[in-house]
C-alpha cells in the first residue's frame, strides 16, 4: 500500500482557527481520494496533526496507481448526417474504423471506446494540491507576499511526499511559498531536519522538541499540573481545560511553569485576579479545595532550557504583578464612589441609539422584571427588583469594567457587598449576565432569575423591533447567546411562560418606538426555535431525533412544555417499546408511499367498510391515542406509553389484514387506516426520521 | 540597581536598532515633528504602505497617548513615550527571522526568553487601517506589535508591508530589569561617570502633562480646533495637496486625544468624531494614490 505525507509549515496560526482548517484540509483530500479512486478500501483513514506552526496530514492506505478502465461514449445515431459523424470523431480523436454500433431505444448509434489509462496516485493528488490550498475557507485571513493568495498567516514551505519520496511542487513558486524537502525543528533548535517518511519524520521531530499531536501536548500539561498539584493540595479546575488547550495549542512543545501570586493582591475580588490571570496572559489558575483561588498559577512556554527556566517565572511574575497593580488601583478608586452616584455617570451611556440609554433600558427592565414576577410566580420582594434592576448597569462606569469588560456585573456585586446591600441583591447583580457560555451554570435565585431575564429578553426583543436580527454570518449583539441563556433559564428552573405572550403590545409600548410595523413576534419566535433546535441537540447529539420532533407545524413558544415532551421521546425512542413503534411506523409509511403512487388515500376512513375484526380494533385504538396526544399537557411518558399501546393492535392488523385486495373501495379504506397511524403518530413526532 | 558596565542604556537600544536595520537595508529617517498617538501616523508610513513603490524605513517617534498619563506616579504608564517603528515593503521572505535577530542585538536572546507571537490583530479606526499579526511577548510582557498591512484610508495595501513596533520603554524596562519606567537608565557618561535617568529628562514633564491633559486642557478651543483642523484638512484636499491635508487630520486627531483624556467626548459622540477623522484621511489617501499614479 502507498503512503502519503504532507506537511504545510507557516508563521504561528492562532489557535481558534488551526482545528478548523485541519478538518478542511483532512475533508478535501478525502474528496480527492473518492473521487479519483485511490484509497486501498472504503474506509480512507487521514491522520491529521497540527502545531501552531505546521498542518500535518497521512495516509497509508492508498494504492500506488489508478486502475485503467474503459469508458463508452455514446455518438450519433448512425443515420445522423455526415457532419455530425465527422464532428464526433474529431471530439474524441480516434478514426471511423474504431467506431462501434449499437442499439439503443430501437435506434442504432456508434459508440466510442475511450481508454482511461490509470494515473499515479502522487500525480493526481499533486494535481489537486494547489487547489486545495488556495480554496481553504478561513474565518480569518491576509494576504503577503502574492497579490491575492490568501492564508491565515504566511506560509512558508509545503512538502508532499509520497511512498519515501519527495514530490515537488511546482505552483508554490507562483506564491512564494518554498518547496523544500526538509523540515525545520522547534524554533530554538534551529536545524533543518531530513527525512524519506513519516515514520522517519516522526521520530527526528519529536526529537527536536515538536510534539505535532495536539492532544498529547495537552496530556503533558495536565500531568505536569497535576504532579505539582498533588503536592500542594490544590486543584485545576474543569473548566479551565478550554484554557490548557489553548496554550497546547500555541506551543511546538509546552514546557510548564509555575509562578506565586504575590500576598498582598490576594485580597482583591477573586474574579478579578482570574481574569488578569486568564484573559491578559493565559496563565492558568489553581484552586484550593475549598474553590478559592490559589496563590500558585501555571506558565506555559515554548521550550525553555532548565537553566533560564527561573527567571522566565520571576519575569512573568512581575508582568502579572503590574496588571494586579493596575487592577487595584482601579478597584480602589472605583469604590471611593458609591453605586448609587453612578447614576449621573451612566445616564449619557447608550445601549444603543434606537434603544436609547442604559438608563431607558433598565426603566423597561424593571417592568419586564415585575411583570415576570407575577406571571412565574417567582417569590420576591418587589423593593429588591426595583433595586437590583436600578443598580445592575452602574458599573459600567467603573474603571475595572471597562479595563476588564468581562467583570461586568461583577464588579457591581462585590461594590454593593462593600456598601453593604442585601445579599441576594448583591448576588443578582453577579450573575445578571449568566450564563454566558454553555458551561456556565444558571442563576437559580429568584432574584437573580428575574434580573437575568428581563436584560436578556430586553434586549432580544429590542434588537428585533429595531429590524437588527442576526444574519448567518453576523451577531454584533449576541442576540443567538441571549437566546441561549432565556432557553436554559426557562428550562432548568422549570418556568412555565408563553414567550409569545409575553411579547405583548404593553411590553412593545415600553419602547417608545415611533414605528414597529415591520416587526414579526412570528420571526421572533421561529429564531428562539431555531436556538432551541440546537440546544437540544447540543446536549442530546441526537440531530435525529431533533429533526423528527420539530416538524412543520406552528409551535407554542412555552419552551418547557417543549422540552418535557422532546426528552419523553428522546428517552422513549431508545427503549424498546420505543424502537417498535419506530418499527412499525416504517412498515406502514412504505406501503402509503408505494400505494399512494398508485391512487389517492382518503384522510377518512369509512366505518362502514371495516370487516375485519383487526381493523375494527386498530381503528379504535387510533381514536384513543389521537385524543390522547392531543389532550395532554403534562404527562408526556403517559402519552408515549399510550402510543406504544398502538403495538398490538397494528401488529396484527399487518399480521391479518390484508391490505392489497381486490374490493378497491375496502382497500383505498385500508390504506386510509394506515395513513391515519402515520398522522396520528406524526402529531407527536416524526417517527420516519429516526435512526437507529 | 543598575549601573554596570554592561547595562545598555536606552539611547543604546535606539543605537543598535538604528543600526541593526540600517544594515538590513532600512533608511533610518526622523520622526513626524507633530503629536501622535502612534508611530504609524507618521506621513512616511501612512503614505509608505500605499502604492507600490518599494519602502524600507526605521525611526524613533514620541508618541502620546494623553488618557495614559498619570501624574508620574504610575511605574508602567506615559502620556508621552518612545516607538521605534520599521516598515518593510515589499516583505523580505524571511522576515520573522530577521526582526528575531533585531531582538538579539539589543540582548533579548530568543533562546534564554520565551518570545511568544500572540494573535493580535492590529486596527486604527482613525486611519481606517488595519492588518493582521501578532503582539509579541517576551516571558509575558508585551515589546512589540508586528502587523502585515491589509488596509489604510480603506484602500487595499498591494504590495503589503510588514510594520513592526518596539515599545522603547517597555523593552528598555526588560533589560536593563528596572520595575519602574522611571528608573530606566538613559545613559552613562563614562568620562564624568554621570549617569542620566528617564526621569531627570521625563518626570516633571508627566507631571505638567497630566495636569494639563486631565484638568486644564481649554476644551472649548480644543472642539475650535478641531473644527479648524478638519475645515483646513478639506480645503487643502481641494487645492490638491495630501501631504499638509493629512498633517492637519494629525492635529485633528491629537485634539481628540485631549478632549478624550478630558472626558469632554460623550459615548455616543466619539465615534462621530472618529469617523470625522477617518473619512478625512481616506480623502488623503486617495488623493496621494492619485498623485502618485
Amino acid at each position: 500500500m502507498s503512503k502519503l505525507f504532507i506537511e504545510l509549515l507557516s508563521e504561528e496560526i492562532p489557535y481558534w482557527l488551526q482545528k478548523n482548517i485541519v478538518e478542511q484540509f483532512k475533508k478535501k483530500i478525502i474528496d480527492v481520494i473518492i473521487e479519483n479512486k485511490l484509497s486501498v478500501s472504503n474506509k480512507i483513514n487521514i491522520n491529521s496533526n497540527f502545531t501552531p506552526l505546521r498542518l500535518i496530514f497521512s495516509c497509508d492506505n492508498l494504492i500506488k496507481k489508478q486502475k485503467s478502465s474503459i469508458e463508452e461514449i455514446k455518438g450519433p445515431p448512425v443515420d445522423a448526417p455526415e457532419n455530425a459523424i465527422t464532428g464526433f470523431l474529431k471530439k474524441i480523436g480516434i478514426t471511423r474504423e474504431k467506431l462501434k454500433k449499437k442499439k439503443l431505444n430501437d435506434r442504432n448509434y456508434y459508440f466510442a471506446e475511450h481508454k482511461i489509462i490509470g494515473r499515479k496516485s502522487e500525480e493526481v493528488i499533486k494535481d489537486n494540491l494547489e487547489n486545495i490550498i488556495t480554496t481553504l475557507n478561513w474565518q480569518k485571513s491576509m494576504r503577503w507576499i502574492h497579490n491575492s493568495f490568501k492564508w491565515g498567516r504566511p506560509l512558508k514551505n509545503v512538502l508532499f511526499y509520497f511512498d519515501n519520496k519527495f514530490i515537488p511542487l511546482d505552483f508554490l513558486e507562483i506564491y512564494s511559498i518554498n518547496n523544500n524537502s526538509f523540515t525545520i525543528s522547534h524554533k530554538k533548535i534551529e536545524k533543518k531536519l531530513k527525512f524519506k517518511n513519516f515514520d522517519q519524520y516522526k521520530k527526528k521531530i519529536i526529537s527536536s522538541k515538536v510534539i505535532i499531536e495536539q492532544n498529547k501536548r495537552e496530556e503533558k500539561i495536565k500531568k505536569e499540573i497535576n504532579n505539582f498539584c498533588k503536592s500542594k493540595k490544590i486543584f485545576l479546575k474543569e473548566e479551565h481545560n478550554s484554557l490548557v488547550s489553548l496554550n497546547a495549542g500555541l506551543a511546538e512543545y509546552p514546557d510548564i511553569l509555575f509562578g506565586k501570586i504575590e500576598k498582598n493582591y490576594m485580597s482583591l475580588p477573586q474574579e478579578i485576579l482570574e481574569v488578569v490571570m486568564i484573559n491578559d496572559q493565559n496563565f492558568i489558575p489553581l484552586f484550593e479545595k475549598n474553590n478559592n483561588l490559589s496563590t500558585y498559577f501555571v506558565i506555559i512556554a515554548d521550550f525553555i532550557e532548565k537553566k533560564f527556566q527561573k527567571k522566565i517565572v520571576e519575569d512573568n511574575e512581575k508582568v502579572l504583578q503590574a496588571r494586579f497593580a493596575d487592577a487595584a488601583f482601579y478597584w480602589e478608586n472605583d469604590l471611593k464612589i458609591n453605586l448609587e452616584e453612578r447614576k449621573g455617570l451612566l445616564f449619557d451611556i447608550q445601549f444603543h441609539e434606537k434603544l436609547g440609554t442604559f438608563e431607558d433600558k433598565t426603566k423597561r427592565m424593571e417592568f419586564f422584571a415585575l411583570s415576570l414576577a407575577t406571571q412565574l410566580n417567582l417569590q420576591c420582594n418587589s423593593n429588591d427588583v426595583t433595586q437590583a434592576v436600578k443598580l445592575s448597569k452602574f458599573d459600567l462606569t467603573t474603571g475595572l469594567v471597562r479595563e476588564f469588560p468581562q467583570l461586568q456585573g461583577i464588579i457591581g456585586g462585590y461594590i454593593a457587598e462593600v456598601e453593604k446591600k442585601s445579599q441576594i441583591v448583591c448576588l443578582a447583580l453577579k450573575e445578571q449576565y449568566l450564563p454566558k457560555g454553555p458551561s456556565d451554570l444558571c442563576p437559580k435565585s429568584n432574584l437573580s432569575i428575574l434580573l437575568s431575564l428581563s436584560d436578556k429578553l430586553d434586549t432580544l426583543l429590542g434588537f428585533f423591533l429595531i429590524g437588527e436580527m442576526p444574519t448567518s454570518s453576523k451577531d454584533p449583539y449576541a442576540l443567538r447567546r441571549a437566546s441561549l441563556g432565556i432557553l436554559r433559564i426557562i428550562i432548568e428552573n422549570n418556568l412555565k411562560i408563553d414567550l409569545e405572550n409575553f411579547f405583548n403590545e404593553e411590553i412593545i409600548s415600553k419602547y417608545n418606538l415611533q414605528n414597529t410595523s415591520d416587526f414579526k413576534i412570528h420571526n421572533l419566535i421561529i429564531f428562539l426555535i431555531e436556538r432551541f433546535r440546537f440546544f437540544l441537540k447540543s446536549i442530546t447529539k441526537r440531530q435525529d431525533v431533533v429533526n423528527a420532533f420539530f416538524i412543520e407545524k406552528s409551535f407554542s413558544s412555552d419552551f418547557l412544555i417543549l422540552y418535557k415532551k422532546f426528552l419523553a421521546l428522546n428517552e422513549f425512542i431508545n427503549k424498546e417499546e420505543g424502537k417498535k413503534i419506530i418499527e412499525l411506523n416504517k412498515r406502514a409509511l412504505n406501503i402509503v408511499t408505494i400505494e399512494g403512487k398508485k391512487m389517492d388515500i382518503k384522510n377518512s376512513i369509512n366505518k362502514n367498510l371495516l370487516k375485519e375484526q383487526h381493523e375494527k380494533i386498530l381503528v379504535d385504538a387510533l381514536d384513543k391515542v389521537k385524543n390522547k396526544i392531543e389532550n395532554e399537557q403534562e404527562d408526556f411518558k403517559s402519552v408515549l406509553h399510550t402510543i406504544s399501546s398502538l403495538y398490538n393492535p397494528l401488529n396484527n392488523f399487518f399480521d391479518n389484514v390484508m391490505v392489497n385486495v381486490d374490493d378497491v373501495k375496502i382497500k383505498s379504506n385500508r390504506l386510509s387506516i394506515l395513513k391515519k397511524v402515520l398522522d396520528t403518530l406524526k402529531v407527536y413526532a416524526d417517527f420516519s426520521k429516526i435512526q437507529k | 540597581m543598575v549601573s554596570n558596565k554592561n547595562t545598555i542604556s536606552f539611547q543604546d537600544i535606539i543605537f543598535n536598532l538604528q543600526n541593526f536595520w540600517n544594515k538590513n537595508d532600512c533608511t533610518i529617517i526622523q520622526p513626524i515633528d507633530l503629536q501622535v498617538g502612534a508611530g504609524t501616523f507618521h506621513p512616511a508610513t501612512v503614505f509608505g504602505v500605499l502604492g507600490t513603490k518599494p519602502k524600507n524605513i526605521a525611526y524613533v517617534q514620541p508618541t502620546r497617548r494623553p488618557t495614559d498619563g498619570r501624574y508620574g506616579k504610575n511605574p508602567n504608564r506615559l502620556q508621552h513615550y518612545y516607538q521605534f517603528q520599521v516598515l518593510l515593503k515589499p516583505l523580505p521572505k524571511n522576515i520573522q527571522n530577521i526582526f528575531l535577530r533585531s531582538l538579539k542585538s539589543i540582548g533579548v536572546d530568543p533562546k534564554k526568553n520565551n518570545i511568544e507571537f500572540r494573535e493580535d490583530d492590529w486596527e486604527s479606526p482613525t486611519l481606517g487601517a488595519s492588518g493582521l499579526g501578532w503582539e509579541i511577548r517576551c516571558n509575558g510582557m508585551e515589546i512589540c506589535q508586528y502587523t502585515y498591512f491589509q488596509q489604510i484610508g480603506g484602500i487595499e495595501c498591494n504590495p503589503v508591508s510588514v510594520e513592526i513596533t518596539y515599545g522603547l520603554e517597555r523593552l528598555a524596562m526588560f533589560i536593563q530589569k528596572v520595575n519602574n519606567v522611571f528608573d530606566i537608565l538613559w545613559n552613562i557618561n563614562k568620562k564624568e561617570k554621570k549617569t542620566i535617568m528617564y526621569k531627570d529628562i521625563y518626570l516633571e514633564s508627566e507631571k505638567q502633562f497630566s495636569k494639563y491633559n486631565f484638568e486644564l486642557a481649554n476644551t472649548k478651543y480644543l472642539f475650535k480646533n478641531f473644527e479648524y483642523a478638519e475645515s483646513e484638512c478639506k480645503e487643502l484636499l481641494n487645492n490638491n495637496l495630501p501631504l499638509p491635508a493629512y498633517e492637519n487630520c494629525i492635529k485633528a486627531s491629537h485634539y481628540f486625544n485631549v478632549l478624550d483624556a478630558r472626558g469632554a467626548i460623550g459615548v455616543a459622540q466619539r465615534q462621530s468624531y472618529i469617523l470625522k477623522i477617518r473619512s478625512l484621511v481616506k480623502s488623503c489617501c486617495e488623493l496621494y494614490i492619485k498623485q502618485e499614479l
